[in-house]
C-alpha cells in the first residue's frame, strides 16, 4: 500500500501515521519532531485540507500528502476540498479529553454516559465555551457535545529544545524516538534523557540535517557526537491551551498531570523559539530592549505564539526568557482562545443555517405569474410582476390584488383584554364599536415608535389586531411579556402563519367583490365576516393604496383558491396584481410612513408629525410617561413631506441648506398621478422652524410639501 | 437509503384558554393533542371539543404541515442540526436547522410539525 508524498509514491504499514511512513521513507522534517501533536513541524496537506499534523492520522492508500514548512502557508485548493463537512450534536454526562491514565481514570470514576476524546484516534477537542460546551473533531465530523461536565485530562507536552540548529532535520523528542524505535534512525546520539546521555545539549550542527550533537559533558567540557538522529529530552510542560480556554467557565475541570506547573528549563540564547512565527532567540533580545517586557507584548510584537501551534512550543522558552530577565516565577501563559486547532472553512460552516425566509401561500401564484421575487421583512414577496407601473395604474384605475398575507396577524380576547389593549396602543380602544378598525401606533417606553396597523374590534371582548410584516415576531413577545407583567386576564393568538390575507384594492375593488359573494360592503375602517369566491374570509375595509381597499383574511390553506378566483373574476375589469414596487409608490403618495424605513431608532410621533395618534388625555399606556417630558423639549428634526420636478432621487439622499447638512430623503418615487417626485424625508430644525427649500445634491429644490401628496381628503380610499 | 419528507398540511383547530380548561378538556378519541404552552394546544382529529373558558380562543388551523418519521432518523436529524435531543415527553419544540419545529412524539414515530410558511425550506434542509 502507497500514499503519495510530494508528488512520490511511498509505502506504508497497516496503522502506521503518515509522519511515521515519510520519515522511514527518508523524508525528515526540519526542527524537533514530537509525534504527538503539540508541535507544527510535521504539517502537511492531506487531500487538499492545509494544516494536517501528519504524525495524528493513519496514512491510507492514495491519499494526497504535500509538506509544508511550520512558517509557511500551504496553497489555496483550487475548488472545493471533498464533501461538506458533517456536524452533530452530542449530549452526554460527561466529556473527558484525554485517554492517558489521568483520563481514563476519571472517565471510570465519573457517573452516567462517558464521552472521551482523544487525538491519538484522530479525534480532537477544538474549543470550549460556556454551557459547558465542547466543540471537536471526531471521526472527521464536527461534533457538538453538551456535557454536563467537562474533564480535561490532557497530560503534558515535550519541551523542544532551543539551541543553535534546532532548525535541523533529525531531531526527536524523547517520547518521539520511543515511538519510532524500530525505525533506522543511523546513529542516535541523546541529549538530556536519564538512559544513555551523552551530557547536556549546547548546539546541533550540520547542514540541513544534524551531523553532530555538541553536548557538556560532567566536567564542562563540549564535545561533539556525530549523529544521524538526536533524542532530546528538555522536561515537560501542561498540555494546557484546553484549561486555559476554559478559565472562568462552570462545569469544566482539569484533573492530573495537566495541573502540574511546566519543569524548569534555561533561557534561550540561540536558535529557533516559535518554528511556526520564525522568532528565534535573537528576536525575543531585540524586542526586549525595546521595552516588550511582558509575555503578551513580546508576543505581539515578534508574533511568537500566534501560528499553528498556539504556542505550544514557544511558549514555555519565553516564560524562561523573562523570568531571566525579571528575577521573578515566569509569568503565567497568555489566554488561550478558540479554535485549538486549525479548521477548514467548511468545518468553521459545518451546522450552520442561516435564518429562513417565510413564503406565504401565494408563493407558486406569485411565481406562475413571473413575480420577480424578493427577500422583505423575513418573507418572500413579489417584488412586481414585471411591469411595476401597470400595476400602479391598476391600482388607481381599476382593480388589483396585492398579498399582504406577510403582515402581523394575533387574536386577543378575555375580560381585560381592553384594558389590555388601553395600554399597549397609545389611541383609545375602549371606545373602539364591534365592527371597527381604529389605526395605531405602538411605543416603547421610551415613547419610540416600534411598530404599527390595525385594531378591529370582533366582540366586546375580543380583537384582531395586524402588525408589520417584519415587526410581528417582535410583537408576539411584547404582547405577551406585557400581558403577563400587568397580569391581566388576556389570551393572546399569533396568527400570522396561519392566515393568508389579500388586499384587493381600486376603485372596482368593491365591484368584484360583489361578483364573488360579498353582499354588503363594509364602510370605512369596519369589518364583516362573508365568504368570498367559496372561501370565509374576515373583511377588513381600510387602506394603504390610497384607494378603496379590502383585505380578506382566510385560512392559509384557501390562499390559492381565493386568489385565481378573483383573479378570473376580475379579468374584464383589468385586475392585475401588484408588487412592493408599486405598494411603495402608492403609499408615498398618501404619505403613510413605513416604520423602519422612514422612522429611526429614536423616533417620537412628535418629531413624526403624528402627535394625534397619542391620546395624551388617556390614564396610562406605555410610552406616556416618556412622551409628557419629550413634549416639553423642543425637536431637533421632523420628518416631513418633499416634493421635486423630475425623477425621484435615491432613498438616503443628502439634504442640504446652503453648504450645512440638513438632512436625508428616507422614502423616495416618481409619482405617475402627480407627475413629479414626493419623499418623506427627515429634515433638521433651524431656529425651531424647517428649512423651506432644502437642495439635494445635484441641486434640486425639495419644496417642502404637507401630506398627503393625493388625495388628501381620502375622498378614494372612502369611495 | 434517503427518506424524502413531504409535508401536507395538518387540519385542526388551535385553542389558547386557559391552562385550568385546557387540563380539563376530554379531547376526541384519536386526535392528536399538541401541547405548544400551558395556554395553547394544537388538535388534530375530528370532534367535538367543549373548553370551559369562555374566552378561550377556538380557531379552525391549516398553517402548519407535518410529516411522520421515525424516531431514530428524527433523532439523528436532530442530532445533526439541532443543539437539544428529543426528550421523552410527547412535545419537543426548537429550532432545527434554524427552523421552528415541533416534534410530537407517539412511540417509534415523530410527527414532524412546522407551519406551512417555512415547510419549503424544512424539506430543504432535510
Amino acid at each position: 500500500m502507497h500514499f503519495i508524498l510530494d508528488g512520490q509514491p511511498t509505502d506504508f504499514e497497516q496503522t502506521e501515521t503518515v509522519l511515521a511512513a515519510s520519515l522511514r521513507a527518508g523524508k525528515w522534517r526540519s526542527g524537533t519532531l514530537c509525534l504527538a501533536g503539540d508541535c507544527a513541524n510535521c504539517l502537511a496537506v492531506v487531500d487538499g485540507v492545509g494544516y494536517i499534523r501528519t504524525c495524528l492520522i493513519a496514512a491510507r492508500a492514495g491519499m494526497q500528502v504535500d509538506i509544508f514548512s511550520a512558517n509557511e502557508y500551504p496553497p489555496l485548493p483550487s475548488g472545493p476540498v471533498g464533501p461538506d463537512p458533517v456536524s452533530r450534536h452530542e449530549h452526554v454526562d460527561v466529556v473527558v479529553v484525554g485517554a492517558g491514565p489521568d483520563g481514563l481514570q476519571a472517565a471510570s470514576e465519573s457517573a452516567g454516559s462517558v464521552l472521551i476524546i482523544d487525538d491519538s484516534d484522530g479525534n480532537e477537542a477544538l474549543a470550549i465555551y460556556e454551557g459547558p460546551h465542547l466543540v471537536a473533531r471526531i471521526d472527521g465530523e464536527i461534533v457538538e457535545v453538551h456535557a454536563g461536565e467537562v474533564i480535561l485530562a490532557t497530560g503534558r507536552a515535550e519541551i523542544h529544545p532551543v539551541c543553535r540548529g534546532n532548525e535541523l532535520a533529525g531531531i526527536l523528542t524523547k517520547n518521539a524516538f520511543a515511538q519510532l524505535q524500530e525505525h533506522d534512525l543511523g546513529i542516535v546520539v541523546k541529549v538530556g534523557v536519564q538512559d544513555g546521555s551523552v551530557g547536556t545539549l549546547v548546539r546541533l550542527e550540520g547542514s540541513g540535517r544534524v551531523e553532530a550533537a555538541v553536548a557538556r559533558d560532567t566536567e564542562g567540557n563540549e564535545v561533539a557526537h556525530p549523529a544521524d538522529t538526536v533524542v532530546v529530552s528538555e522536561g515537560t510542560t501542561p498540555r494546557d491551551m484546553l484549561v486555559r480556554m476554559a478559565s472562568g467557565l462552570s462545569g469544566v475541570r482539569a484533573v492530573g498531570t495537566v495541573t502540574e506547573p511546566a519543569d524548569p528549563i534555561s533561557e534561550p540564547k540561540e536558535g529557533v523559539v516559535c518554528p511556526c512565527s520564525a522568532v528565534r532567540a535573537s528576536d525575543l533580545h531585540a524586542v526586549w530592549e525595546r521595552g516588550f517586557g511582558e509575555l503578551d507584548l513580546i508576543k505581539r510584537a515578534t508574533l511568537a505564539g500566534t501560528g499553528t501551534c498556539q504556542g505550544s512550543v514557544c511558549v514555555p522558552h519565553i516564560r524562561a526568557f523573562i523570568s531571566a530577565r525579571t528575577g521573578e516565577a515566569p509569568p503565567p501563559p497568555f489566554t488561550a482562545r478558540p479554535f485549538a486547532r486549525q479548521l477548514t472553512m467548511g468545518e468553521a460552516a459545518a451546522g450552520v443555517s442561516l435564518p429562513p425566509f417565510r413564503r406565504t401561500g401565494l408563493d407558486e401564484a406569485h411565481r406562475a405569474l413571473g413575480g420577480r421575487m424578493d427577500r422583505f421583512g423575513g418573507w418572500w414577496r413579489p417584488w412586481n410582476y414585471g411591469d411595476s407601473l401597470s400595476e400602479y395604474w391598476a391600482v388607481r384605475q381599476a382593480v388589483s390584488l396585492g398579498d399582504v398575507g406577510t403582515l402581523g396577524k394575533f387574536e386577543v380576547s378575555g375580560p381585560e383584554v381592553t384594558e389590555f389593549l388601553e395600554r399597549i396602543y397609545p389611541c383609545r380602544v375602549t371606545d373602539l364599536a364591534v365592527g371597527r378598525s381604529r389605526y395605531a401606533l405602538v411605543f416603547d417606553e421610551r415613547g419610540t415608535v416600534i411598530d404599527d396597523g390595525m385594531i378591529n374590534r370582533i366582540s366586546e371582548t375580543r380583537f384582531t389586531l395586524s402588525f408589520t410584516s417584519g415587526g410581528a415576531g417582535f410583537m408576539d413577545m411584547w404582547l405577551r411579556d406585557w400581558a403577563e407583567t400587568w397580569n391581566h386576564r388576556v389570551h393572546i393568538l399569533d396568527r400570522t402563519t396561519s392566515l393568508g390575507a389579500i388586499n384587493v384594492t381600486g376603485p372596482l375593488a368593491q365591484e368584484l367583490l360583489l361578483r364573488a359573494g360579498l353582499e354588503a360592503a363594509p364602510g370605512f375602517l369596519r369589518h364583516t365576516t362573508v365568504v368570498i369566491a367559496g372561501v370565509p374570509c374576515q373583511v377588513y375595509r381600510l387602506s394603504f393604496t390610497g384607494e378603496a381597499s379590502f383585505e380578506l383574511h382566510h385560512s392559509f390553506d384557501r390562499s390559492d383558491q381565493l386568489w385565481q378566483s378573483l383573479m378570473a373574476l376580475g379579468q374584464d375589469l383589468g385586475i392585475r396584481p401588484h408588487g412592493l414596487d408599486a405598494l411603495f409608490t402608492l403609499r408615498l403618495e398618501k404619505g403613510h410612513i413605513i416604520i423602519g424605513m422612514d422612522t429611526e431608532a429614536d423616533s417620537h410621533i412628535y418629531r413624526l408629525g403624528m402627535e394625534w395618534a397619542a391620546k395624551m388625555d388617556k390614564r396610562d399606556f406605555i410610552g406616556r410617561p416618556a412622551l409628557t417630558r419629550l413634549e416639553r423639549i423642543p425637536i431637533d428634526r421632523k420628518l416631513v413631506g418633499l416634493t421635486t420636478a423630475g425623477d425621484a432621487p435615491m432613498e438616503g439622499a443628502v439634504l442640504w441648506s446652503g453648504d450645512e447638512f440638513a438632512g436625508y430623503v428616507t422614502s423616495s418615487r416618481f409619482s405617475p398621478t402627480l407627475g413629479y417626485s414626493v419623499m418623506l424625508g427627515w429634515v433638521k430644525l433651524e431656529d425651531g422652524r424647517v428649512p423651506d427649500e432644502p437642495v439635494l445634491g445635484d441641486g434640486r429644490v425639495a419644496r417642502l410639501t404637507p401630506t398627503p401628496f393625493l388625495d388628501p381628503d381620502g375622498q378614494r380610499a372612502r369611495g | 437509503m434517503v427518506n424524502v419528507h413531504v409535508a401536507e398540511t395538518l387540519h385542526g383547530r388551535r385553542i389558547v384558554g386557559s391552562p385550568e380548561s385546557l387540563d380539563s378538556v376530554e379531547w376526541p378519541e384519536g386526535s392528536i393533542v399538541a401541547r405548544f404552552a400551558p395556554d395553547e394546544v394544537l388538535v388534530l382529529g375530528h370532534g367535538d371539543i367543549a373548553v370551559s373558558d369562555p374566552d378561550a380562543i377556538i380557531v379552525d388551523e391549516s398553517g402548519f404541515s407535518g410529516f411522520w418519521m421515525a424516531r431514530s432518523e428524527a433523532e439523528t436529524w436532530v442530532g445533526r442540526n439541532a443543539d437539544w435531543e428529543i426528550e421523552d415527553h410527547r412535545l419537543n419544540q426548537g429550532l432545527v436547522a434554524s427552523i421552528p419545529v415541533k416534534l410530537f412524539v407517539a412511540g417509534d414515530e415523530v410527527l414532524v410539525i412546522v407551519a406551512t410558511a417555512l415547510a419549503y425550506e424544512l424539506e430543504a434542509r432535510l
